[in-house]
């Protein structure tokens, strides 16, 4: 699931070198729950109007989790 | 003949950039599938994804394949520096995804004229009110516009009232 947001918001943003993907410790072993920092002028593009992007990236998000039996939440962190 | 070395030529057309991109994303999510790639005679841009993972890609009520074919747009755009009309479809999705919603839009022309009120859909991305419009557009009595802004734009079905 990191490989993939990490992917997804690289490829968003116009400054890849500063994309920063962070597993975070939960206190449930089956949730997958990634922090996404970006450069400040990025954070637009992985937000988008009215949440659209932010929340395309969850939908994907969830989806890779799915795939390995656990519950995937991204967080993008402004 | 001269077999001369020839620099790999960069790819720029914007099909070519989407599927590469859509082919990397699916193999990040775990999935064996290979896409492929096919241009319509409207100029839209399939990416099929086949192989044994293909059922996964659509997800629940299409919320995965309809946000991966969003954000591949975004990332085509960004790297063709052109927008174009593409959809993401896997296992036969989008066929088996007009058929419900043609069937629905009936059901529910329907029932407006039953009822002579009208009527509002669930949100629909832009592909899929299109199939709804396109399913009602020969009924003599019902009309069809949507409403509201994206991505909770609805199709709204109305009785079409005597002029």
């Amino acid at each position: 699931m990191n490989e993939v947001i990490t992917l997804l918001v690289r490829a968003l943003v116009d400054h890849p070198d500063q994309v920063e993907v962070k597993q975070v410790e939960t206190d449930r072993r089956d949730l997958i729950r990634l922090e996404v920092r970006v450069a400040a002028s990025d954070t637009g593009k992985v937000i988008g109007k009215h949440g659209r992007i932010a929340a395309a990236l969850r939908a994907v998000g969830r989806a890779a989790a799915a795939r390995q039996g656990k519950r995937g939440f991204v967080d993008i962190v402004s | 003949m001269t077999a001369r070395e020839q620099p790999a030529p960069v790819t720029t057309d914007p099909g070519t950039v989407a599927a590469d991109f859509l082919q990397e994303l699916l193999e990040a999510i775990g999935l064996h599938v290979e896409v492929e790639l096919d241009r319509r005679p409207d100029g839209t841009y399939w990416l099929t994804a086949i192989g044994p993972d293909a059922d996964f890609i659509p997800g629940p009520n299409g919320s995965t394949i309809n946000a991966i074919q969003y954000l591949v747009g975004l990332v085509t755009l960004r790297r063709a520096g052109q927008y174009i009309r593409l959809v993401v479809d896997a296992d036969n999705y989008r066929a088996r995804r007009e058929q419900t919603l043609t069937e629905m839009a009936r059901q529910y022309a329907a029932q407006v004229k039953r009822t002579g009120q009208e009527c509002v859909l669930d949100p629909l991305n832009p592909f899929e009110r299109r199939i709804v419009h396109t399913a009602l557009l020969d009924d003599p009595d019902v009309i069809t516009y949507s409403e509201g802004d994206e991505p909770d734009r609805c199709v709204v079905i109305s009785p079409r009232r005597p002029a």
